[in-house]
């Protein structure tokens, strides 16, 4: 809770940077984090392309690492990467300042979560030490296969994994009650939720899913851990295990899928709103131009935040659940296309008619809107419960997937660092290197998973450690494996480019202004750059306008800050008659 | 900085910690209701047995019912902290019940591994019996602000306030279980869950 | 304007690629035609889209750029613009799902007059089950599997008495016949999928899940698992071969005399597997036993690693143990290590491995096989 003594600004290192209360120092070290562990898996995720490009080629990467690397590289990508960086990242950094606060409302508890998400990520990161290291059960951890000796890392590793996201969503709680608590409790004067900048509504709406969803992942990982240590059969049900009878009985696999995916279906929205935010505000800043339907956006997070709760079973149409929800299922997943397509269509109708600036932050929210909508449309293939049936568990899963939840928002994260990389620094990042990073990532991302469909609808699945002597497979599927492999080593290396700009920028970059983009929106109007301890200097600012006022007409400057008093203006406004 | 300045543009906060604790208490209704959906579905199995209900319960319960009459009472009186002091005791008390109750079941043979409803009634007392213990937690802080502060007079009512809030839905929970557990049969839980 | 090249030229290269590429579904081998229409119909309408709207961000970005005096058009919204195209969209997803919905209603319901057959997984090999002459299969559960009653049968049960138990990875089915396969798991989730057929499903422990189809095709299928099972997932390898009626009648005969002779069936299977080609019989039979009784899971006919160790060189090796002691890979050791598993544990792997019924001659033909896998580099040693 906030108290007065928290208002005075920190004095000593320590509790500056380490054992900050800061949103913006709290931000920093999620981002940080959240990077280092991403390497990792982007390490990971280019050894196990070694092995399917170059079968047995390199020897350490048996068929028990295989496993390990799959498992660990899309539960860090997804859970300790993505989910982290979105919210405890960007929505740390940005919710105070976009909603006109001088912190987050609980900032004991904001430090905490993070030093609890670091926690998370150690005893994630310390499940490669145990005897037996981390677990290979596939990020879905599917119990009866995840606890027994089949599997790497039955001992051991799966008991950390578990205990790790158990960590993890204590962490993203005691976030996710600041950002709601700031966000609908400490907005400054003239600051509606109608004013919110897109990015604000898409963190807003994903911690809220994230509270909502989270819970289920937490039952199912106790449930299991019970099962694992305490010899309970919630999950488990009578098995002969290598020739052996366990003495699990009645219990049932099924049910830990529905727990999962009823978490699992929300985790691709708490990723994707963010990213829709984010990028809604960079193609609206450099478009120069106001998000084309502000209000029908607003409602399309929200109702995709809704409807992300009914459709987890589009997982699960071929797992043995009751053929008959297949029907529901099918039917709510592709409903959900509709809000989504609007999100879209109103991307573009922002640029047409724009001024388009190709910036970096533009190029990346450009590239994530090509490689969103790639990934949007294959998964209409997936959802619609037969056309999943010839494809479920193919690498036309691991393309769409990464398509959509993988590189797409991988480009926003990367157009909102090198957007918003100048207010947390005061530098700008270099341009040339950033052109250089994108190109690399957005062609690349294309070479490596648009032929990959192919081989999914070829019917090569999943989680394969080798494909030897499978006779429908033909040999030019390895060639094609090997060029995707390439393609990934390539991508892999060129992030190299972007740390090496992240960092040196911090020191060497141009200064970058106050406002180097021109932006309208509350940030970028602190007194200082970067904003210091307490943001607003001795007074909050108010707000007059909607935070997308740019070329308005009779305006001199191309843009209004939300602070401006000028009478012009083109908010949306519920009773706007005309366009 | 001055404080006055900051302290008037800061939100309100106790506004803010009551919605603070209020999106709290929504992410622990969802957690328990996962648990229950959970608890219907594999109720439906043909290992399920019904499990005896330790006698202790009904105490347990009534301690838990004091410890939150203590602390409504201590929220709507800002001075004094003997039912502040009750509050805890009985806090302190079920939760001693439910070990007690724990014991009981084991030495009737009902072990945690044993058949899924006592495994399901040490999972959800366990998960109970832990967001209990966060409770006291908060009510040790509470106490120790109590000492600092009432040397400087300031009002504690609005933390006794929210502790009462956390303690009242902790009944409310505990209740909810106990029906789960032992009133309602699996049958009608599996019609109100839709269990699969 | 780079970005406006790239977009068009991923346009063309992806149509491209599509139209050239020589990856794509197999030929179809089941009655499942429709879901190939329905894949067809969504491929021709999100490509559209994903053309479409790459297109249109290039054309934005060639004709909106940032230039000398442009700025730019202010534009709220546009109600009925965004009418059409919510009412497009909506209209698309229909033209998907409808066909969707037919189908799947058509693959949840097995004729009645279908065939049942019986597959059954375990880590990582497949074992079929068909009715006897009572044209019923007896019931089974988990707690009767044991070394001599791999399938768990009931033996309580007078229906399962005369049943025709495979106990390895191949099963026949006859063309044209609908047939609905029962799905058993005694261990972890499996699925049973077969890409020609199109239609699949999980295999779950502790309970029976199906699909149907009818096979259309003769031929020679390759069974696939495609739900992560552990770390020999990759190669839990079985085949289905549809036969026309004749053959499958000559195939069904067999299965009755093997059950006759009152054996678990285990045959050889055709192809025989990459490596080393085995010196003499025995040799040769244990390399179909390795397949039939499921070692090739973990064990592979050249050195690497997988599960378990690789046979080749294997044989004259010393083993390191767990514990740091060592052992000379001699006939009495791979006897032990076969017949009484784990009892030794070599060092980096796990004891999982499972008690396999074999009798003498059969271990002693494996222990040929594994012998005849280090032949050639003991040879090349001596020569040295
Ligand atoms: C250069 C970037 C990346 C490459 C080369 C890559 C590669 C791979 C590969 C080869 C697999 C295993 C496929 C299989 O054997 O089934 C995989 C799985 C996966 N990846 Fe990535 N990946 C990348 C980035 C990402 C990102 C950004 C995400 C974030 C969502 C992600 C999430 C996942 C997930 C969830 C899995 C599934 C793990 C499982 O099957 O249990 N990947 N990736
Ligand atoms: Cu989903
Ligand atoms: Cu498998």
């Amino acid at each position: 809770m906030a108290y007065p003594e928290q208002d005075h600004a920190p004095h000593s290192f320590w509790t500056r940077y380490v054992w900050s209360q800061d949103h913006k120092v709290i931000a920093v070290q999620y981002t940080i984090t959240a990077i280092a562990v991403g390497l990792v898996a982007l390490v990971l995720s280019n050894l196990m392309r070694l092995q399917i490009g170059f079968p047995g080629r390199f020897a350490f990467i048996d068929a028990n690492h295989y496993y390990q690397f799959v498992t660990m590289h899309g539960m860090i990508m997804v859970i300790y990467l993505l989910t982290a960086l979105f919210l405890g990242g960007f929505g740390n950094y940005l919710i105070p300042l976009m909603v006109g606060a001088r912190d987050m409302v609980f900032p004991f508890l904001n430090m905490l979560s993070y030093w609890m998400y670091l926690l998370a990520v150690l005893v994630l990161m310390g499940s490669f030490f145990v005897p037996g290291g981390p677990t290979g059960a596939g990020w879905t951890l599917y119990p009866p296969q995840a606890i027994l000796p089949g599997t790497p890392g039955s001992g051991g590793g799966i008991v950390l994994m578990l205990v790790s996201l158990a960590i993890f969503i204590v962490a993203a709680t005691m976030g996710g009650l600041n950002y709601v608590t700031t966000v609908l409790q400490a907005r400054t004067r003239g600051m509606t939720l109608m004013r919110l900048p897109l990015t604000v509504w898409g963190i807003l709406v994903a911690t809220i899913m994230a509270l909502l969803a989270f819970p289920a992942l937490f039952v199912s990982a106790v449930m299991m851990l019970f099962d694992r240590l305490l010899g309970t059969s919630f999950f488990m049900p009578a098995v002969v295990s290598m020739g052996q009878a366990l003495a699990y009985k009645g219990g049932s696999p099924i049910l830990f899928q529905h727990l999962f995916w009823f978490f699992g279906h929300p985790e691709v929205y708490i990723v994707a709103l963010p990213a829709f935010g984010i990028v809604s505000d960079l193609i609206s800043t450099h478009a120069r131009k106001n998000i084309f339907g502000y209000r029908m956006m607003v409602w399309a997070i929200v109702i995709i935040g809704v409807l992300s709760f009914v459709v987890w079973a589009h997982h699960m149409y071929v797992s043995g659940m009751n053929p008959w929800f297949g029907f529901f299922f099918a039917t709510t997943t592709l409903i959900i296309a509709v809000p989504t397509a609007i999100k879209v269509y109103n991307w573009l109708l922002t640029l047409w008619r724009g001024d388009i600036h190709l910036t970096v932050p533009m190029l990346f929210a450009i590239g994530f809107v090509s490689t969103f909508v790639i990934g949007g449309l294959t998964g209409l293939f997936l959802g619609n419960v037969s056309t999943d049936m010839p494809l479920s568990n193919t690498y036309f899963v691991v393309a769409h997937f990464h398509m959509v939840m993988g590189v797409s928002p991988i480009l926003a994260i990367f157009g909102g660092i090198y957007h918003w990389y100048p207010k947390v620094t005061g530098r700008l990042m270099n341009d040339t290197l950033g052109k250089l990073h994108f190109w690399v990532t957005f062609v690349g991302s294309y070479a490596i998973y648009f032929p990959m469909h192919y081989l999914g609808i070829l019917g090569m699945p999943r989680r394969y450690y080798a494909y030897d002597n499978y006779a429908f497979i033909p040999p030019s599927a390895q060639q094609l494996n090997a060029f995707i492999t390439v393609a990934a080593l390539i991508v892999g290396t060129f992030q190299l480019v972007f740390l090496y700009n992240l960092a040196r920028s911090a020191f060497n970059g141009l200064p970058s202004g106050p406002n180097p983009w021109g932006s309208a929106s509350l940030e970028w109007q602190t007194p200082e750059n970067p904003p210091g301890h307490g943001n607003w200097g001795s007074a909050l600012p108010e707000v007059h306008r909607w935070p997308y006022d740019y070329s308005v007409p009779g305006t001199s400057t191309d843009f209004l800050p939300q602070t401006s008093t000028s009478p012009l203006g083109c908010e949306a406004k519920p009773d706007r008659t005309a366009p | 900085m001055n404080d006055a300045t900051t302290r008037t543009d800061r939100p309100d906060p106790d506004a803010a910690a009551r919605l603070g604790l209020w999106v709290l208490l929504a992410v622990i209704t969802v957690l328990f209701l996962q648990f229950i959906q959970a608890y219907a579905v594999r109720s439906g199995s043909a290992d399920w047995l019904r499990l005896p209900e330790p006698a202790l319960l009904r105490w347990n319960t009534l301690a838990l019912l004091l410890a939150s009459v203590a602390l409504q009472s201590a929220a709507m009186r800002p001075h004094g902290t003997i039912p502040l002091w009750f509050g805890g005791l009985f806090g302190c008390a079920f939760l001693v019940g439910q070990l007690l109750a724990w014991q009981q079941l084991r030495s009737l043979g009902f072990g945690v591994a044993g058949n899924p409803a006592s495994s399901f009634f040490y999972l959800l007392t366990g998960m109970h019996g832990a967001h209990v213990l966060g409770g006291l937690l908060a009510w040790g802080l509470l106490m120790v602000r109590v000492r600092v502060r009432a040397r400087h007079g300031a009002d504690i009512a609005p933390g006794a306030r929210l502790c009462a809030r956390y303690w009242h839905f902790l009944l409310l929970v505990w209740l909810l279980l106990y029906g789960v557990l032992f009133l309602i049969p699996p049958a009608t839980l599996q019609v109100i869950c839709g269990g699969s | 304007m780079a970005l406006a090249i790239a977009l068009i030229a991923l346009v063309i290269s992806a149509v491209l690629f599509h139209v050239f590429s020589p990856w794509w579904y197999t030929p179809l081998a089941s009655n499942w035609a429709l879901i190939d229409t329905t894949l067809s119909i969504t491929l021709l309408i999100t490509g559209a889209v994903f053309i479409a709207v790459n297109i249109f961000i290039a054309w934005c970005i060639v004709r909106f750029r940032q230039r000398d005096g442009h700025r730019a058009t202010v534009q709220q919204d546009n109600r009925k613009l965004e009418h059409w195209l919510i009412g497009l969209t909506a209209l698309g997803i229909a033209a998907m799902l409808a066909p969707g919905l037919f189908v799947y209603a058509d693959l949840i319901h097995a004729p009645p007059k279908a065939a049942v057959i019986e597959a059954i997984g375990q880590q990582w090999q497949w074992r079929f089950r068909l009715p006897g002459p009572d044209g019923q299969l007896g019931s089974t559960d988990v707690r009767f599997i044991s070394p001599t009653n791999p399938f768990g049968l009931n033996p309580a049960d007078p229906r399962g008495q005369d049943d025709i138990l495979i106990n390895a990875p191949e099963v026949h089915l006859p063309v044209n016949q609908p047939v609905k396969i029962l799905l058993r798991s005694q261990d972890v989730l499996h699925d049973f999928f077969v890409q020609p057929f199109r239609t699949r499903m999980n295999m779950v422990p502790g309970m029976v899940t199906s699909f149907w189809l009818t096979p259309t095709r003769t031929g020679r299928y390759e069974i696939l698992c495609a739900q992560l099972c552990g770390v020999g997932h990759f190669n839990m390898r079985g085949y289905v071969v549809v036969d026309d009626e004749a053959a499958y009648q000559v195939w069904l005969d067999k299965q009755r005399v093997t059950l006759a002779s009152a054996t678990v069936n285990t045959r050889p299977l055709a192809p025989p597997i990459s490596g080393t080609s085995p010196v003499n019989a025995l040799a040769s039979q244990g390399q179909s036993l390795a397949q039939s009784k499921g070692c090739v899971a973990c064990h592979s006919p050249t050195t690497a690693a997988g599960v378990g160790p690789g046979w080749q060189g294997l044989y004259g090796k010393h083993e390191r143990l767990a514990g740091g002691a060592s052992a000379l890979v001699d006939d009495a050791y791979l006897r032990e290590a076969i017949t009484s598993p784990n009892s030794k544990r070599v060092e980096g792997f796990q004891p999982v491995m499972p008690k396999i019924e074999l009798n003498d001659q059969e271990v002693n033909a494996l222990i040929a096989y594994i012998k005849s896998l280090s032949a050639k580099p003991a040879a090349t040693t001596a020569r040295q």
